[in-house]
């Protein structure tokens, strides 16, 4: 489904990802684990197109992506989220899905034609994610937990067949990432998506993860399923700190 | 009816400026770039109109054709400014933006010094729009009250491109969060062009539009420029309703200096713009975090 060839990006002489290499299968659940600074999002960011690598190479499907701008990555097949909440927080909700899903269309440039409602593609989306009561709030004013979801429903708007979520639960409670997880997995299974995400709470890491793959100092040190992770030494030494639970 | 004409005559004005004014604050509110050189690209649409109407004249809607003609010069100039030039400079501090759009300001400058000289030109109303008409009350040039009909039919329809189409809601998307609007699959730097292009186009129709109304000279661009600026900032920038009505009330307050305290005409607009900053620094309809 999606292979990072050696991919390697430097700022300022700092090498954030060092020829970092995986393969994520189709269906599959692949968690990229590390501590903070050990590169996930750089690498996230490399794969999307938001950065661009000094050396390697990214292919989706066996289509390359290195080089393309974000949006014709989008384009290619994948959908993303970012750790921060990105929502168009000033227009309501239900005008973010429509702007999720005039933008898959590639419909921005036909600005001559009016702007449909989409009435049932939008409240698919909204009822999926379960914010079809909020479908009139506005965005930026509703709580963390439902701008998270909005943010999955703009993610899911693309119908990406690969779907690559940067710490979806951060800043969550404890309530609101169980939600949020059952939510994500409910998603990936009814849509058949390959899932690739970072994540920092082990539970829900070893929790529902296939794979996983171990990012350490921009270089991956582990990868692989997860009791053989668990039972990587190395990954216990410089990551775990300690034999895994 | 003395007062009604000074009324109309700040209404012509104030809806002329926000022709120009608009396309300003549009241009910052998605590219988050202050552009010095839109008074230039006015400029330059006045004196393309000028050239086109006098190699083909006038008469039978020729004027109309150089209105239009000056709209895409200045609409493809803006493209390629934004392709070849300012593209690069957005991931640096905005104060190289800044330079670079006001290196523009005196490139245009001095364009417009090579190809028409330094002496004022003028250009005369087109013909179906000579003469005064007679409203009832007062009668009032018919080019002006033309202006005025042009102001409010732009501001109708940008509200309604914005509100109503794909377009628009991209670029108040835009306005909001690029880097997400690029991972839902929209080309945003085709966007980011669009913008300064339409943005040139607006500035360029309006500059053909001025010019029979006023002559054409260089130093035109840093007059309309600072109205510009100034309606923008009691409106808020990248607000299309502030700039509206921000040109309004410059247009009127012209007016009413102009009748009453003539020497102190351009000290009133100062005025009511330092009475906004000071007590709503953000604008009468902006948002309070914008503009940083």
């Amino acid at each position: 489904m999606l292979e990072v060839d050696g991919i390697t990006k430097s700022f300022a002489g700092f090498t954030a990802v060092n020829k970092a290499t995986l393969t994520v299968g189709v269906g599959q659940v692949h968690a990229v684990i590390g501590p903070n600074g050990a590169g996930k999002s750089t690498l996230f960011n490399l794969i999307t197109g938001h950065l661009t690598a000094d050396a390697g190479e990214v292919r989706l499907e066996g289509k390359r992506l290195t080089g393309l701008p974000p949006h014709a990555v989008v384009r290619s097949g994948l959908g993303r989220s970012f750790q921060r909440i990105s929502v168009f927080s000033k227009m309501s909700v239900r005008e973010n899905i429509q702007i999720g899903l005039v933008a898959r269309e590639r419909e921005e440039l036909c600005f001559w034609r009016p702007l449909r409602d989409r009435r049932r593609d939008t409240d698919e989306l909204l009822e999926t994610v379960g914010l079809i009561d909020e479908q009139n709030a506005t965005a930026g004013q509703m709580s963390y937990g439902k701008q998270k979801q909005l943010e999955l429903a703009l993610a899911l708007a693309g119908q990406p067949r690969i779907l690559l979520l940067d710490e979806p639960t951060a800043g969550m409670s404890p309530r609101e990432t169980d939600e949020c997880i059952e939510l994500v997995m409910r998603v990936v299974k009814e849509r058949g998506m390959t899932l690739l995400f970072t994540e920092h709470d082990m539970n829900i890491v070893f929790g529902i993860a296939d794979r996983i793959s171990v990012l350490h100092h921009g270089e991956i040190i582990a990868s692989g399923a997860p009791e053989e992770v668990r039972a990587n030494t190395s990954v216990q030494e410089v990551y775990l700190g300690r034999p895994a639970r | 009816m003395f007062g009604a004409i000074q009324f109309l005559n700040g209404l012509s004005h104030g809806l002329s400026l926000f022709l120009v004014a608009a396309g300003l604050s549009i241009i910052f509110g998605v590219l988050r770039v202050l552009n010095f050189a839109h008074g230039g690209f006015y400029m330059l649409g006045g004196y393309v109109a000028y050239e086109v109407v006098r190699r083909i004249g006038m008469e039978h809607g020729l004027f109309w054709v150089a209105v239009i003609v000056a709209g895409l010069v200045l609409a493809l100039v803006a493209a390629g400014i934004e392709r070849f030039m300012l593209r690069q400079l957005y991931n640096r501090d905005q104060i190289y933006q800044l330079l670079f759009t006001f290196a523009l300001v005196l490139l245009i400058g001095d364009v417009v010094r090579i190809f028409w000289s330094t002496t004022a030109l003028s250009v005369s109303f087109p013909p179906e729009l000579r003469g005064a008409q007679n409203l009832g009350f007062t009668i009032y040039p018919r080019y002006r009250l033309f202006l005025c009909v042009v102001g409010v039919v732009a501001a109708v329809g940008l509200w309604l491109l914005f509100q109503r189409t794909r377009w628009g809601r991209i670029i108040r998307a835009a306005t909001q969060d690029r880097e997400m609007l690029s991972s839902l699959g929209v080309n945003v730097p085709m966007v980011y062009l669009a913008v300064f292009a339409g943005g040139g186009a607006l500035a360029g129709i309006s500059g053909a539009l001025a010019a029979p109304a006023l002559a054409l000279r260089g130093g035109m661009d840093a007059e309309i420029i600072v109205e510009c600026f100034i309606v923008v900032i009691i409106g808020g920038l990248g607000s299309l309703w502030g700039a509206f009505i921000g040109a309004l009330l410059i247009g009127q307050l012209r007016a009413i200096g102009i009748t009453f305290v003539p020497e102190w005409e351009i000290v009133l607009i100062y005025l009511l713009m330092i009475v906004v900053l000071v007590f709503r620094p953000w604008g009468l309809f902006g948002k309070k975090q914008a503009g940083s």
